[in-house]
């Protein structure tokens, strides 16, 4: 019992890390409907960011942070400008930006690559202790909590801001109606560099945040693209609360899943849980569906 | 004739390749890495079945030749005296399972999710692959380690086959997208109202599209077992599957050639980059980002656009090509009226039919009442006009009619049948056929296609055999083709046949949409403002097209806002307002009702 206690405390920490990048999606998409496929590979180069700034240059944890924060937003403005413009406004059956972005992900994943170099997966010292913290039969660790604890404060800070700001409205009703939001004085074009700025601010955080957990490797940007569309496609696209439900989720399931079954096998457990998820709320646990029109 | 273009290409393709161990004899290295180069160019031109034809993308192609691959290594594992025949059977069988699988839950919900779920198994497979036992974990299976295994074609022999079996399989796709099975394809990409509006079942069509994808791809896995002599995770990651994404784009998705130019182009620069390889990701992202931006038709599409021929021109055909005789007795003169020739058409009518029946229908979306207990019957042979304001829930009941949106409350008969709440392709299939607001053409097909694409339901035979140019299938698609000439000529388009689609006014838009509805041969026909747009001349046509087919005793549901027209050729009338019935009879009544004057028809009265 207390395994299992622990496997499903263990699963919303590993969560808090798939949360923070599916709201990374989840901006991106809420306002340009466009799945940026590359957000797991910003996500990469944010922790190999934190990687070269605290081990190598050992600057200070805080100049680290800006560090990051400032890398991944440069490079997510450039893709948005690259990859992502030219395609709006082409209509939503175009999926060339599915293409452009799955690109723009590959070369910043053999830049980054060449960059590092032939060093193995390294750790990145965390900024609190390393000592485990108990809950009667329950364990986990400092970074996990604070990774959790940032989740929650984005999520709460996001929803504020959709709800109560003039931009946060502008953003979501973009990607409603084109249209209608230029026939009111918003920039279509605006508002997609703003949720790429958005985007790469939540993901630089994110990297920051989980580098001491994920270690520094060049290899996960695809799989970290992977999880966090699980996250959103099981908790419904478009809804905060969604991509939080959805990645909390898929951290227990994965936690489960290594418990009883083989940690070998663990991505099996994202599919079968998106293909389980689909099967019965194919919108997501809190998606809706969308009206047809013709 | 760009079809033979491309054709050409392919061959030449075919035969410079057949040609490299004529040029670098004896060169074994060469030889084996283009055999590795030449079975992934099969994975590449299955991927471009589903993705280029049917317009779904798919970004896991490696996991299906990974799956086929390892299918083929432990069929020798197990079977020492397996041959590439049996091996290539194997493979073929289970990647086509694994495209059933793997097709039938990611299909359910859309594109997007079709992508996202094969680029996950792009990653999952060389995972799984790589901690099983039972695929000899990150060091994969080898065959050179099966000593009783002697491979019967080695070297040039080799070579020469796998090249015959590549060349072969992009010959099939050819004939496949100029096949009745390949329209359907073509029709799945734009979109599921317009197969559904004529019968074809969206969902089964895509997921055929994707099994038939799978089998190149299982294909290519067993030739490059058997050439390379092994198998292991590092066969098939996940970016190679980007890569083979990438080889389609540069080379042009949709185009036949496409695939062959891009698979070569992209993976030959793999095998032949040396130190570079490091940076391969860079320059194919950057070579993938520059073609999706500014050249979406890829080297192939491009050039055959420059050369004065649209890529997929090479699906028309003109009439006289493929020897239809024009319509008889069309010298000026004798010619038939539209009337008589729409009437023609349709004959001999459908079976005696009760017509249309609508019953109280309603339904929201969200808190709006679009349509609110609507009663409505369309008679067979009679014309019954649907008007109101923008907004007033026309289209919206066409919709719930056509079986794309359920209904709230209500019933909906036709043909005595109750059709609300069935499939809209079982809907269409009751002789319900219908146009768009907005036409829906699949643009890069001529204006028979088109309508062939229509025609090929009254005209029906196995896929395979149209596919594969067998008589049934040859005398079913030759029917399909001159039965689609006769629509096109009911409404006066004929002359424009071999035209594209995308290249056509808004008049012959619409009425190219009429002409496709007339050829599955309806009971009752639904127009969603036929006449918006068109000119004087071509409105006197359209209400001869529409004369001709009350004629037949076909019913017709015309929504239009062009009120004259509707009360010229209707005889009922429904006003709607606000998704309710605000006047309903015959069109003299409705005409003179004062409420529909007061609140709507005022100007016109």
């Amino acid at each position: 019992m207390s395994l299992l206690l622990n496997a499903i405390v263990t699963g919303i920490a590993i969560g808090a890390v798939y949360g923070l990048i599916a709201m990374a999606y989840s901006v991106v998409f809420v306002a340009t409907r466009v799945f940026n496929l590359a957000q797991g590979d910003l996500v990469m180069v944010g922790v190999l960011v934190s990687f070269w700034a605290i081990e190598i240059r050992h600057w200070p944890q805080v100049v680290a942070l800006l560090v990051v924060i400032g890398v991944v937003c440069a490079l997510s403005l450039v893709e948005e400008r690259i990859a992502v413009r030219p395609f709006l406004g082409r209509g939503v059956d175009d999926i060339g930006w599915f293409i452009s972005t799955l690109a723009f992900g590959l070369v910043i994943a053999t830049i980054a690559t060449n960059l590092y170099g032939n060093r193995p997966p390294l750790p990145v010292a965390s900024p609190l202790t390393k000592d485990a913290i108990r809950i009667g039969s329950v364990t986990t660790t400092p970074q996990l909590l604070l990774a959790f604890a940032t989740l929650v404060l984005v999520t709460v800070l996001l929803e504020l801001f959709y709800r109560r700001t003039w931009l946060g409205h502008a953003l979501r009703g973009t990607a409603e109606d084109r249209e209608v939001a230029a026939l009111r004085g918003i920039s279509a074009v605006r508002m997609s560099r703003i949720a790429f700025l958005l985007g790469g601010v939540i993901a630089g955080l994110a990297a920051f945040v989980i580098a001491p957990v994920v270690y520094a490797d060049v290899s996960l940007g695809l799989s970290y693209s992977i999880k966090g569309f699980v996250a959103l496609a099981v908790g419904g696209f478009g809804s905060t609360r969604g991509a939080l439900a959805g990645a909390l989720s898929l951290g227990v399931a994965e936690q489960v899943f290594d418990l009883y079954a083989d940690p070998h096998y663990e991505l099996l457990a994202a599919l079968l849980l998106l293909l389980v998820v689909l099967t019965v709320r194919p919108h997501g646990i809190f998606g809706s569906a969308k009206a047809r029109t013709v | 004739m760009s079809a033979r273009v491309e054709l050409g290409l392919v061959a030449l393709i075919g035969i410079g390749l057949a040609l490299v161990p004529v040029v670098a004899p004896g060169d074994t290295y060469l030889l084996n890495s283009m055999q590795y180069v030449l079975a992934l160019a099969m994975v590449a031109v299955g991927l471009n079945i589903v993705t280029g034809y049917a317009g779904l993308l798919s970004l896991g192609p490696g996991a299906i030749f990974a799956v086929g691959g390892y299918a083929a290594a432990l069929l020798v594992e197990h079977h020492h005296s397996a041959d590439l025949g049996l091996m290539c059977l194997v493979s073929l069988v289970v990647s086509a399972l694994c495209g059933a699988v793997i097709g039938i839950p990611a299909l359910r919900i859309g594109g997007f999710y079709l992508a996202m779920v094969t680029l996950f198994l792009a990653l999952l497979v060389p995972v799984i692959a790589g901690s099983w036992d039972v695929t000899g974990g990150t060091t994969g299976i080898s065959l050179v380690s099966i000593l009783d295994f002697t491979p019967r074609w080695t070297g040039v022999p080799l070579y020469e086959l796998t090249t015959g079996v590549l060349i072969a399989v992009t010959v099939l796709s050819w004939l496949l997208l100029r096949s009745r099975l390949g329209r359907r394809l073509l029709l799945i990409a734009g979109g599921d109202e317009l197969p559904a509006s004529l019968g074809v079942r969206p969902y089964s069509t895509k997921l055929l599209a994707f099994v038939l994808s799978a089998l190149p791809a299982g294909l290519g896995g067993a030739f490059y077992v058997y050439s390379q002599q092994f198998m292991s995770p590092q066969s098939a990651s996940a970016n190679l599957s980007i890569y083979l994404v990438a080889a389609c784009v540069i080379g042009g998705l949709g185009t036949v050639a496409g695939p062959l130019v891009g698979s070569l182009l992209v993976l030959c620069l793999m095998q032949f980059l040396g130190g570079l390889q490091a940076h391969a990701g860079i320059y194919f992202g950057i070579a993938l980002i520059v073609f999706a931006l500014g050249l979406p038709k890829g080297v192939v599409g491009e050039a055959l656009e420059a050369g004065g021929r649209d890529w997929r021109g090479l699906l028309r055909r003109t009439a006289a090509e493929i020897g239809v005789p024009a319509p008889a007795g069309r010298a000026a003169g004798n010619q038939p009226s539209p009337v008589a020739r729409a009437r023609a058409v349709l004959t001999p009518a459908p079976a005696a039919t009760t017509g249309l029946r609508v019953l109280g229908a309603s339904r929201a979306f969200g808190g709006v009442q679009a349509v609110a207990g609507v009663d409505l019957a369309v008679a067979p042979g009679t014309v019954h006009g649907l008007i109101g304001s923008n907004g007033s829930g026309k289209t919206t009941l066409l919709n719930l009619i056509s079986g794309y949106y359920a209904l709230d409350a209500g019933e909906i008969w036709h043909d005595q049948r109750r059709v609300d709440g069935l499939p809209a392709h079982v809907v269409a299939r009751t002789g319900l056929a219908r146009t768009f607001q907005t036409p829906k053409l699949v643009e890069g097909l001529s204006l028979l296609d088109n309508v062939v694409c229509a025609t090929s339901q009254v005209h029906p035979c196995s896929a395979a055999s149209s596919v594969l140019r067998l008589p049934g299938g040859v005398r079913a698609d030759r029917a399909a083709r001159e039965r689609a000439l006769e629509c096109l000529d009911a409404v006066g388009l004929a002359d424009r046949a071999d035209q594209l689609a995308d290249k056509q006014s808004h008049g012959v838009r619409r009425t190219l949409e009429i002409a496709r509805a007339l050829a599955v041969a309806p009971a009752t026909l639904m127009l969603d403002e036929p006449a918006a747009g068109l000119s004087e001349a071509e409105l006197e046509q359209l209400r001869e097209v529409i004369d001709g087919v009350t004629a037949a005793g076909v019913g017709v549901l015309l929504i239009e806002h062009n009120l004259a027209f509707v009360f010229g050729c209707a005889t009922d009338v429904t006003v709607l307002h606000q998704g309710r019935c605000l006047a309903s009879g015959p069109a003299d009544e409705v005409r003179s009702d004062e409420r529909v004057r007061g609140s709507f028809l005022g100007a016109m009265a």
